[in-house]
């Protein structure tokens, strides 16, 4: 019996250490069950993680850098540029989608890069090299488009976004895609650990024998190449490039990734945390929606939740969690 | 004694003239007498930004007016971007009276925030002009807008004609709280209210974005299982509500839009019955216009109502440009070679 106790305080510890924000997320949901019965329409749960998807993608790069002690806010830039420059390079013909896919990417790699060496070489803050990174990207799109860029997407680009395999969304099994293959890294490998460490003390980090700067530069790289993918699955699910898709996304990145439990001053966070995060301001969006709340009540109700789950880590609850894991230690868990 | 005579033959002469002057002035009119000054002019904008197609649009006519249109009588241009941040363009609007411009645009991106910055610029002697948004303030010379309570009005009597009074419609508007958004929104109550049977169900404010207006229609189409028609405040907008009904496999209703090219390719493509209302960018050349009245020293009217065009699925062929890109409106007053060098398809 004392051994059920211990366990079950154990597993209570570890969900309130660990997973707090996915108990927040469920509480969300099962509330949605009762207030809105359409909310579990297979339909609709597939809609909330269709339209979470760009922006997980892009918060899961997002957490890679907040892992690694950084911050982008060039993200929304490179997103609209991303989207922008497939339809530009296809002129919403199929035979060069590939070919424009891959130079999005690279593009996206490269100003990743950029960003990194800014912040690992020449040492400037992430928030200001960032920042003006973005305006950068933005400025040369407009620039070289003449704000007025051609729109239309080839059918294999749209498919990104808008099409599903079987009953579910392309753009959700790339979004899981990519959550697992960057959770694995993160958890599982050598490279994954040293952005842990670089992030939580990198001078520490340094003296282990971790090229930080080069974790640095690769954080970033990853998340330049993740918000050009999810660019390309934000224009996908609408089927057309505008220069405007993704305004705000930058902040909605960084509020996924914080909801989601990472310390934004770098060397703690969880891929899981973060979709959970995103998942959450996806499932509300949708709900206010679905209960036909007037405007004001909507953003009312979507601060408050997501302020309660923000809420949620502070220190008395981190006092509960300490109270609870020496109950189950005392009780031999 | 002989000076006193003549100092009064002199205001006798110059009195009738002066009030003559005033005589001419017709209700709602403004006097720009003191904004005379000899060209070529400097001009500045405190702008938004190119931040939508309907902004890019929008700056074009600002720039042909000054660059092509009245290019003699303007010597330069300075353009300010705040990306609808009124912190910055109080900024931007004292960076420009500082750089003595002759005449001053302004689109506010806040009717309340800008006040200060605007009656300050009136009262260093910089005429200001309105574009589009208003300022809570009536020290500005002249103010150009579109009548957007007059184009829900319009979106509202359209649907009721075209679902003969009888309905479910939900609408997609654009910023919450701004006065745009809500002026059209009340029209379209007014409107809907000649017609009791048409209900509206639903209203979002999707910010004029194509995202937003497709995840918000997704969630309308799962809770509203009939949607008979929708009031869309622009093409954007109205371009993603259609694609999120075709992702559904739904049927498209009578639906209002603009004259958005995007907008009218997906309508073509779609056999869409629409409404379109022109959203205005055009309106910028009048203020140019108005500009050079002003520095001539001619009265201007204090408000202008841009006249607005609208037009339905059976006038697209007139309308539509296959040979543009989608980010071109179709009520322009740009010339053809401005229209192709920035919007031809490439």
């Amino acid at each position: 019996m004392a051994g059920v106790k211990s366990r079950a305080a154990f597993l209570l510890s570890l969900v309130l250490r660990e997973h707090l924000v996915w108990v927040f997320l469920l509480v969300v949901v099962a509330l949605a069950a009762v207030v809105s019965p359409v909310f579990f329409q297979p339909r609709n749960l597939l809609n909330v993680l269709r339209q979470a998807s760009a922006l997980g993608i892009l918060a899961v790069g997002q957490t890679v850098v907040v892992i690694s002690g950084g911050i982008d806010l060039s993200v929304a830039a490179v997103m609209q540029l991303a989207g922008v420059t497939v339809a530009e390079l296809t002129k919403g013909s199929n035979t060069q989608a590939a070919a424009a896919l891959a130079a999005v990417l690279a593009l996206g790699g490269v100003i990743g890069l950029g960003n990194g060496l800014l912040v690992a070489k020449r040492r400037v803050q992430p928030f200001i090299s960032t920042l003006f990174v973005g305006l950068l990207v933005t400025g040369l799109r407009l620039l070289v488009t003449r704000a007025t860029p051609s729109g239309v997407l080839p059918p294999a680009i749209r498919a990104l976004g808008s099409a599903a395999l079987g009953p579910v969304p392309n753009a959700v099994i790339i979004f899981a895609g990519v959550a697992l293959a960057t959770g694995a890294v993160l958890s599982r490998t050598t490279w994954g650990r040293r952005m842990f460490a670089v992030g939580g003390n990198p001078r520490a980090a340094a003296l282990n024998g971790v090229s930080v700067d080069r974790i640095t530069i690769l954080s970033y790289v990853v998340c330049g190449v993740l918000a050009a993918v999810s660019g390309i699955v934000l224009v996908g699910y609408l089927g057309y490039a505008d220069q405007a898709i993704g305004t705000g996304y930058d902040l909605d990145s960084i509020a996924a990734v914080a909801v989601g439990g990472a310390v934004l001053g770098g060397g703690k966070g969880r891929v899981s945390g973060t979709i959970a995060g995103v998942l959450l301001m996806a499932v509300l969006l949708n709900l206010v929606l679905l209960l036909k709340l007037k405007v004001e009540y909507q953003l009312i109700v979507r601060g408050l939740v997501i302020l309660g789950a923000v809420a949620f880590y502070s220190a008395n609850w981190a006092g509960l969690r300490e109270r609870l894991a020496r109950a189950s230690e005392r009780t031999g868990g | 004694m002989r000076k006193i005579l003549i100092v009064a033959l002199l205001i006798a002469l110059v009195a009738p003239l002066a009030l003559m002057s005033q005589a001419k002035l017709g209700p709602g009119m403004t006097d720009t007498g003191k904004y005379r000054v000899g060209g070529p002019w400097t001009a500045g904008r405190a702008g938004l930004g190119d931040t939508n197609a309907w902004m890019t649009m929008f700056g074009l006519h600002f720039r042909y007016g000054i660059e092509e249109k009245y290019a003699k009588q303007f010597k330069n241009f300075n353009v300010t971007a705040c990306f609808w941040n009124p912190a910055q363009q109080i900024t931007d609007i004292e960076g420009l009276v500082a750089k003595k411009v002759n005449i001053l645009f302004v689109d506010p991106a806040s009717e309340a925030a800008l006040v200060g910055a605007v009656e300050e610029a009136m009262d260093r002697g910089v005429p200001v002009i309105l574009a589009s948004t208003g300022v809570n303030t009536d020290k500005y010379v002249t103010w150009v807008s579109r009548n957007n309570m007059k184009a829900g009005f319009l979106y509202a009597g359209w649907m009721g004609k075209k679902l003969k009074g009888k309905g479910k419609v939900v609408a997609l508007m654009g910023i919450a709280g701004s006065s745009y958004a809500e002026d059209v929104l009340r029209g379209v109550k007014q409107g809907l209210s000649g017609y009791p049977g048409l209900e509206l169900v639903d209203v979002a404010y999707c910010d004029w974005s194509p995202v937003k207006a497709k995840s918000t229609m997704e969630a309308f189409i799962q809770s509203h299982p009939q949607i008979d028609g929708i009031l869309a405040d622009g093409g954007q907008m109205a371009l993603g509500a259609v694609e999120a009904l075709l992702d559904a496999g739904k049927s498209i209703p009578p639906i209002t839009a603009d004259d958005w090219n995007g907008w009218l390719r997906l309508a073509k493509q779609h056999k869409i019955q629409f409404l379109a209302a022109s959203g205005g960018a055009p309106l910028a050349l009048t203020c140019v216009d108005l500009a050079v009245k002003i520095l001539n020293g001619e009265p201007v009217p204090k408000i202008v109502e841009y006249p607005m065009v609208s037009f339905e699925q059976d006038q697209l062929d007139k309308y539509y440009r296959p040979d543009l890109n989608d980010q071109y409106f179709a009520v322009s007053e740009l010339p053809e070679a401005w229209i192709q060098k920035y919007y031809a398809k490439k």
